[in-house]
């Protein structure tokens, strides 16, 4: 069972009666604090002290074949003691399948963190423009222009999803980057020529 | 292998810290806390199975802040007061008129810090929530301010309660 102690400072707390609407504080740093608590935690911990040998005739784990099959493996189907289910939220998997996830990003509830290229051409896009860096125009909107290709096929975020409208975008500021830099070029040349006559 | 995607459901209440700017979404089984810099998200999960306890914790963090953006505003509004003061007393001079690019500059920050104090107030109080799981305890990045936490905290104990049941006794846990 998980110790009950004051999130802030870790101390063990007496049985206050916690609620979810009443502040009670912690006798050690005088935080206030309200909540609930939840039957997970009165449940106790699933121990696996000893493992269950299969049996003649018993399905056997794929990875341990003397150990007696627990469940099936909810992405390969291959059956897995005890030692192998690895549960991924309301799914069970096996080592090879979690690992094959890890590897590739295949499983939205194990991926830690996600690159946004789409957003990142957008500020590559958008930044130079309001900084006014014209001579960094054509390198920064070249960028946003590569960036924001490359996102149509990456990965996109969890919760936004592909956000195409910030590509295009970015491709857009990209290209008018491009198109004033050589606009600012042809403008010095021609103003230079004509000072020169 | 096949690729359950969640569909997600913003929670009220975002927040700031060093890490980045934190929302929580809702998926059908699970809580996402993510955490954005603009060009990167990163992604913490609580399953309702495995949430043990949720808590808010009420902080000073508005007042600290009204205290930083009212203090600074005041510096910067009278900065800009003295410098105006003296461009009007000493308008016969030529240089006079330089002193009101100060004036300008510094009357636009006390604006600017006044603006900030203002909105931290009428945010409302501060707080941090916390998530209880089986490997101890996890400060969320969002909600920051009381009232969407109370939201929060009224959704989260409604799915969590559903997912497991109520618990067996209604006071504290023992220790």
């Amino acid at each position: 069972m998980v110790p009950w102690t004051c999130p802030v400072c870790r101390a063990a707390l007496g049985p206050y009666g916690l609620d979810a609407v009443q502040e009670a504080h912690c006798p050690s740093c005088r935080a206030s604090l309200r909540g609930q608590v939840f039957a997970a935690w009165w449940t106790p911990e699933k121990i696996e002290s000893k493992l269950d040998r299969a049996l003649e005739g018993e399905a056997v784990c794929f990875f341990h074949p003397s150990n007696r099959a627990a469940l099936a493996c909810d992405a390969c189907g291959r059956f897995i003691c005890t030692i192998c289910d690895l549960p991924v939220g309301a799914r069970h998997l096996c080592p090879v399948c979690l690992s094959k996830g890890l590897g590739k990003e295949k499983l939205p509830e194990i991926i830690p963190r996600r690159f946004l290229w789409a957003r990142t051409g957008l500020a590559f896009g958008i930044l130079p423009i309001i900084c006014l860096v014209w001579p960094m125009w054509v390198i920064s909107g070249g960028t946003a222009v590569i960036l924001a290709i490359i996102s149509w096929w990456r990965p996109v975020s969890l919760v936004r999803g592909r956000q195409r409208w910030a590509a295009i975008l970015a491709i857009v500021l990209g290209i008018l980057q491009i198109a004033g830099w050589f606009g600012f070029i042809l403008l010095i040349s021609y103003s230079k020529n004509n000072s020169g006559k | 292998m096949s690729t359950p995607t969640h569909v997600y459901r913003k929670l009220r209440g975002g927040g700031f810290s060093w890490k980045g700017h934190g929302r929580l979404w809702r998926a059908e089984d699970h809580l996402l806390e993510v955490t954005s810099i603009y060009v990167s998200e990163s992604y913490r999960r609580f399953f309702f199975q495995d949430v043990r306890a949720f808590i808010v914790q009420r902080t000073n963090l508005r007042a600290i802040w009204a205290a930083i953006f009212g203090g600074v505003g005041t510096v910067c509004a009278l900065i800009a007061s003295a410098t105006w003061w003296a461009g009007i007393s000493n308008s016969s001079e030529d240089w006079h008129v330089a002193l009101y690019i100060p004036t300008a500059l510094f009357g636009l920050a006390a604006l600017v810090f006044l603006v900030l104090c203002v909105i931290n107030l009428s945010l409302g109080q501060t707080c941090r929530c916390h998530v209880l799981t089986s490997t101890g305890w996890h400060a969320l990045s969002a909600p920051t301010r009381v009232g969407k936490a109370n939201h929060t905290q009224a959704e989260i104990i409604s799915i969590v309660q559903a997912a497991q049941g109520p618990a067996p006794t209604a006071g504290p846990p023992p220790l």
